[in-house]
Parts: C-alpha cells; sequence; structure tokens
C-alpha cells in the first residue's frame, strides 16, 4: 500500500490490457458459431482466460478457436457475451477501500447494464445468464441476477412462477403452510 | 466473487443434505428454455441472492428449489424500530433466524434505546440460531452483558461503563471524546475505554483537552476512518489538535466540519501538516462554515499537500476568489469530486481531463453560480466520467443546451437552487451524503463517456 502510494497506480497495466485487446482471438459457441472478441475482453471469463493461460503462445490462441461446449452458449448468447466484455474490458478495478461487497449488491444497475440486460426472449436471457455463469463471468452473471431479481420485487408467488415459468412443485397444503408462516411479510406498516 | 465461492460450498452441502433432490444440471433438456426450472441450485441461489430480506419470504413458495436455495445467501439483517415492532415478533425473528442460519452481522444502530431489553432478547435468539454470528452494530451501551464479545460497532452512547469489554469494537460514534474515557475526579486519572477502533466519531469540544486526544491517538494508530465536528476554536487548540491528528497514518478517511468565525487562524498550516503525515489518506471531506473568504483561500492552498486523494468532498460557504481552486490541478488521483460553492465566479479550467484524467463522479453545487458554456464543454470531454450532478441558479438555456448538444443527454440535469436546502455545521456531512442520492444524478458509461447514453 505505501509503496504504491507515490506513482499513479496502474497505468502501466492499463496501457498492456489496451494493447492485449487489440489482438483477437475466436470463441466457438456450442451451435458452432465462431466470433471475434478482444484478449482482454474474453479474459474477463475465467474459464476462458484459463484455457487461454493452459494453451501459452499467442499463436495458437489466435488461430484455434476457443470451444464453448455448454448447451447454453448458443450463437446469440455468445454474441450478447461479447458485446458486453467488450463493452467492460477496461472498468476501473474495484476499489477495496471504499467499496464494500454489500454497497456493491445494493448498487443499481447502470443505464447501458440496464438497457443490455433487458431482453424479450426470456429463453435467450436465461441462456446469457447460464452461459456467462458456464464461463465464469462474474460481472454479468450479476448483472443478469440483479436484472431478475428487479423484476422479481414485490410481486406473489404465483406472479413470479408465471414471469419466470417456474413450475409449482409444492402441494397446495405446504403452500399455505409456508404462506401462514411468512404472514408478516404482508402486515401492514 | 467472496459470494460466489460461498454459494459453490453451499450448494455443495445442500446436495449432501438433500439426497434424492433433482438435480437439475444432469438433464436440462427436460427444461424449457424460457423456465427458471432449468438453472441448478447454485446458479439460482446465486439470482436470488439479489432479493429483499422480505422478496426472499415473499419467494419461499415459488418452488421447492427455491425454498431451497433463497435464505442461504442472507449475511446480514438491520432492524429497526419499524420492522421491529411494527412488524416482528419474537416468534417471528426466531423462524427468520433458523432459516437464515448464515447471517454474521446484524445492524441495530438506528434503534432506540428504550428498546434495549427487547434487542437483547432479539440478540439471543440470533446468536442461538446463527453460528456464524461476529458482528453486532449497536446503538447504546446498556446491559449490553454477555454480547460484549460480539459488539463490533456503537452508534452513539451516553454510558461507557461497559466500553472497555467490547473488545471487538471497530467503530464507534460518540458525542465527546471525554465518552471514551473513564475520568475518576478523585485522582484525576483518565483512563482510555477504546482501542483500536477502525472507525471513530465525535464533537470537538473546547472540554475535550488535547491531552485526552493525546491519549486517544496513541492507542488508536489502526484508525482508518474520523469523523470530526468542530466549532470555533482558537488557534492554539486548532494547530494542536491537527498535530495529534497527524499522528494517526493509517488514516483513509477524514470528515472534517468545521465552523470558524474568527479571521486568526492556521488553518492551512494545520490541514498542512495532516496532509504531509497521513500519506494513506485517500478520502477528505472539509465542511467550511465561515463567511472569512480568506480562511477558504488558505484551506484550498492546502490541497496541494493532499494530491494522493481518491475522493475530494469540499463544502465552504465563503464565496472564493475564481483562482483559488488551482490547487485541484494537482489531485490528479481524484475519482470522486463534490464541490459545493457560494460563489457567483468561477473558472473551472481545472475541471478537465488533463487535470482529472480518473475522474468518474462530478458533482457542483453551487446556488449563485452560472456555469459557462467554456466550463459545460470542458466537463462533457470528461471521457472517465459514470455519473454528474450539477445544481446552479442557471437557467440559462444556452448554457444546459450547450452541454447536452455536445453530450447527448436526452433530459436537463440542471437544477434551480431554490429547492436545496442549505446546511453546514453539525449537520453538513449527512447533508453532504444526501446529495448523492439526489434523483438528478446521470450515469453514463465510464468509458464511452456520454456519447452511449
Amino acid at each position: 500500500m505505501a509503496d504504491n502510494a507515490d506513482h499513479i497506480d496502474g497505468d502501466d497495466n492499463e496501457d498492456v490490457r489496451a494493447q492485449q485487446n487489440l489482438i483477437k482471438i475466436k470463441l466457438k459457441s456450442s451451435e458452432g458459431g465462431i466470433y471475434e472478441c478482444g484478449l482482454t475482453a474474453a479474459k474477463m471469463s475465467d474459464l476462458v482466460k484459463n484455457m487461454v493461460e493452459s494453451l501459452g503462445t499467442d499463436a495458437v490462441v489466435t488461430t484455434e478457436p476457443i470451444i464453448l461446449g455448454n448447451e447454453a452458449v448458443t450463437d446469440a448468447a455468445l454474441k450478447k457475451i461479447i458485446e458486453w466484455v467488450e463493452f467492460h474490458w477496461d472498468d476501473p478495478p474495484v476499489d477495496h477501500d471504499f467499496e464494500d461487497e454489500k454497497d456493491r449488491r445494493n448498487e443499481e444497475l447502470s443505464h447501458w447494464d440496464k438497457q443490455f440486460i433487458d431482453v424479450d426472449d426470456q429463453a435467450l436471457l436465461f441462456d446469457v445468464i447460464a452461459a456467462a455463469n458456464y464461463m465464469d463471468i462474474k460481472g454479468l452473471v450479476e448483472v443478469g441476477a440483479k436484472h431478475i431479481c428487479s423484476k422479481i420485487r414485490g410481486k406473489s408467488c404465483q406472479e413470479v412462477r408465471e414471469m419466470l415459468k417456474i413450475t409449482n412443485d409444492f402441494t397446495a397444503e405446504e403452500e399455505d403452510a409456508i404462506h401462514k408462516e411468512n404472514a408478516w411479510i404482508y402486515a401492514k406498516d | 466473487m467472496d459470494m460466489i465461492q460461498q454459494m459453490k460450498h453451499l450448494k455443495t452441502s445442500l446436495e449432501s443434505a438433500n439426497d434424492g433432490n433433482k438435480d437439475n444440471k444432469q438433464q436440462p433438456q427436460m427444461y424449457a428454455k424460457n423456465s427458471m426450472d432449468r438453472f441448478g441450485d447454485d446458479l439460482c441461489a446465486l439470482i436470488v441472492s439479489y432479493l429483499s430480506l422480505e422478496d426472499r419470504f415473499r419467494c419461499e413458495c415459488v418452488s421447492k428449489q427455491f425454498q431451497r436455495t433463497v435464505f442461504g445467501s442472507v449475511v446480514d439483517i438491520t432492524l429497526n424500530e419499524k420492522t421491529l415492532y411494527k412488524k416482528l415478533n419474537y416468534q417471528i425473528l426466531t423462524r427468520i433466524a433458523i432459516k437464515c442460519p448464515n447471517i454474521r452481522s446484524i445492524e441495530m444502530k438506528a434503534l432506540k434505546s428504550k428498546y434495549s431489553v427487547e434487542s437483547l432478547k432479539v440478540l439471543d435468539i440470533f446468536r442461538d440460531n446463527c453460528r456464524h454470528l461476529r458482528q453486532i452494530y449497536y446503538n447504546f451501551r446498556k446491559i449490553i452483558g454477555e454480547f460484549e464479545s460480539l459488539i463490533t460497532g456503537i452508534n452513539s452512547a451516553n454510558e461507557n461503563q461497559s466500553l472497555d469489554r467490547c473488545l471487538q469494537l471497530s467503530r464507534l460514534r460518540v458525542n465527546s471524546l471525554s465518552d471514551v474515557f473513564h475520568i475518576s475526579s478523585a485522582d484525576v486519572s483518565q483512563q482510555l475505554l477504546a482501542k483500536n477502533l477502525h472507525k471513530f466519531s465525535f464533537n470537538y469540544k473546547s472540554s475535550d483537552n488535547n491531552v485526552l486526544l493525546s491519549a486517544f491517538v496513541a492507542h488508536n494508530q489502526s484508525l482508518k476512518s474520523l469523523v470530526i465536528v468542530m466549532s470555533d476554536e482558537n488557534h492554539e487548540t486548532l494547530t494542536e489538535m491537527c498535530g495529534q491528528l497527524s499522528r494517526l497514518t493509517q488514516l483513509r478517511e477524514l470528515n472534517f466540519n468545521i465552523t470558524i468565525m474568527n479571521g486568526e487562524n492556521s488553518l492551512s498550516d494545520s490541514l498542512r501538516t495532516i496532509g504531509l503525515n497521513c500519506k494513506q489518506l485517500q478520502r477528505l471531506t472539509l465542511g467550511l462554515m465561515t463567511s472569512c473568504e480568506q480562511i477558504s483561500d488558505q484551506i484550498l492552498i492546502s490541497l496541494a499537500f493532499f494530491s494522493r486523494l481518491k475522493r475530494l468532498d469540499l463544502t465552504l460557504f465563503a464565496a472564493i476568489d475564481h483562482k483559488s481552486l488551482e490547487p485541484l490541478k494537482l489531485c490528479h488521483r481524484l475519482t470522486h469530486l463534490t464541490l459545493y460553492l457560494h460563489s457567483n465566479d468561477i473558472n473551472f479550467e481545472q475541471i478537465s481531463a488533463k487535470y482529472l484524467p480518473r475522474i468518474q463522479y462530478l458533482s457542483i453545487i453551487s446556488p449563485n453560480l452560472l456555469i459557462k458554456n467554456k466550463a459545460l464543454k470542458a466537463i462533457s470531454k470528461l471521457l472517465t466520467l459514470k455519473s454528474l450532478l450539477i445544481m446552479s441558479s442557471s437557467n440559462s438555456s444556452s448554457g444546459s443546451g450547450a452541454l447536452s448538444a455536445s453530450i447527448r443527454f436526452a433530459s436537463s440535469f440542471f437544477c434551480h437552487s431554490a429547492v436545496m436546502t442549505t446546511s453546514g455545521g453539525a449537520n453538513s456531512g449527512s447533508a453532504t451524503n444526501s446529495r448523492f442520492g439526489s434523483p438528478i444524478s446521470f450515469r453514463a458509461n465510464h468509458r464511452n463517456g456520454f456519447s452511449k447514453l
């Protein structure tokens, strides 16, 4: 801490990241589509980062596509994911002195992220979230999770089930019992 | 990051505890692509971890998967008068504690002291059901008793007998410095009751002599955040106090609210001492209640010794000279800048990408100031900016026009000063904070500036 206080921290690193993002790598979806993505951006995925690092040389990385076999990584989902990482790769690092985990979790999504994740096609939305989870892109999973939670907010169980197409596997008695237990939520302030 | 790790562990433990539960990951084909049923427990848990506590309980009966996953990520709970005494009772709280066994931290700082007996009972409930409970932010010290070892924060205190038994205490707010001392009148000795704190907040009063402060500083070298409110102290007291504060070399955050009526002050020298010695300081909030222009100018000059700051929040009530903001040019690392000014002629040449290459958050509040087109153009070129708030008397359509034209804002973000209440002195700290939540703050992407809004 004391050491890096004397130079503006991270400038060199930022340049390296920008340089590296000029290198394009290929990502292959489970449907076979191949898409280009900047290296730094692609490395926001811990899965891709590990694969790239285990492959070693840049030559291999830029010629052979990285295969993302999970079925959620459709062409459409991969295109969305590349759009997201290409936009976010140079986000400033989290400032641990001032932003704790709790604050970050409660922070509202940025305008851009909101528009990005507000996808009408729920199958695509779930593909993007599941694919981001598979690819280990924590920031994007968080965006998806915040989006879904903002839609759940204030809704009844039945409304949530209808919206997210969730099967109710409780019996009527079980559901009643839970409702009674949680009746305090519906109490007037 | 932590949360995800935690989720993964949770998933493993859930699986072993719930043999025979369907594992969605094994047979993904069974579920429609647009149904959330397709997600495994770990991903489902991660998603619902962003719900509020009430929404979690409301959603418990959505499905068995929701029931399994919705409570595990509850790690903190805030109890105030409204939730605790109007909605909840001990039985409900017990149920909450049983369902949310991973609660680590309880915040009760807004609770009034007349509820001290009830709050002990509540703490009992959570301690018995939540094995990981290790942080309590409390509002009063009366009969903490057996919970002393869990108390990590105290919000205000009138009785200090048991303060020294809270060995985990790291956050403390008191009315005056003497509250953290046990002062025995018999032998004129004082015993310091709070040591090794991380956050501290107090009102400096003339009765708190600098001997107390010296003892406090000596035993709280760990202090990272300090809030001080003081009014009209004489030159010597102020200088000596700042001298003491400059010994807090671990300080990251300093919030200094000061009222000065008398111009005979060397506040800039005092602040310079802090700036030179507290090298870890990254966040500075300065609220200066004075009508004296000289003092304001002096304060600004001393900013040159705070060039490491990442966040600066400046509130000045005196009119300042248009060149006074010059020292800001040296604060290259600022990511957050808030200026609350009572001046009508400032040129904002300091607000440019050249001097503020990292700025993410900018807020300028100035009731009388007409912000000129030139300044607005400079602001529109701050490509790192994520959030911008401007409140001024300027209703010049050409002014806002210039800005919106160059950054393509859909809506105007100027605000007439009349709707803003001003506050100062003891309250200016909180006023500063509340402004952050102002509805007219705009976010733009940090990289592409406002052009993508």
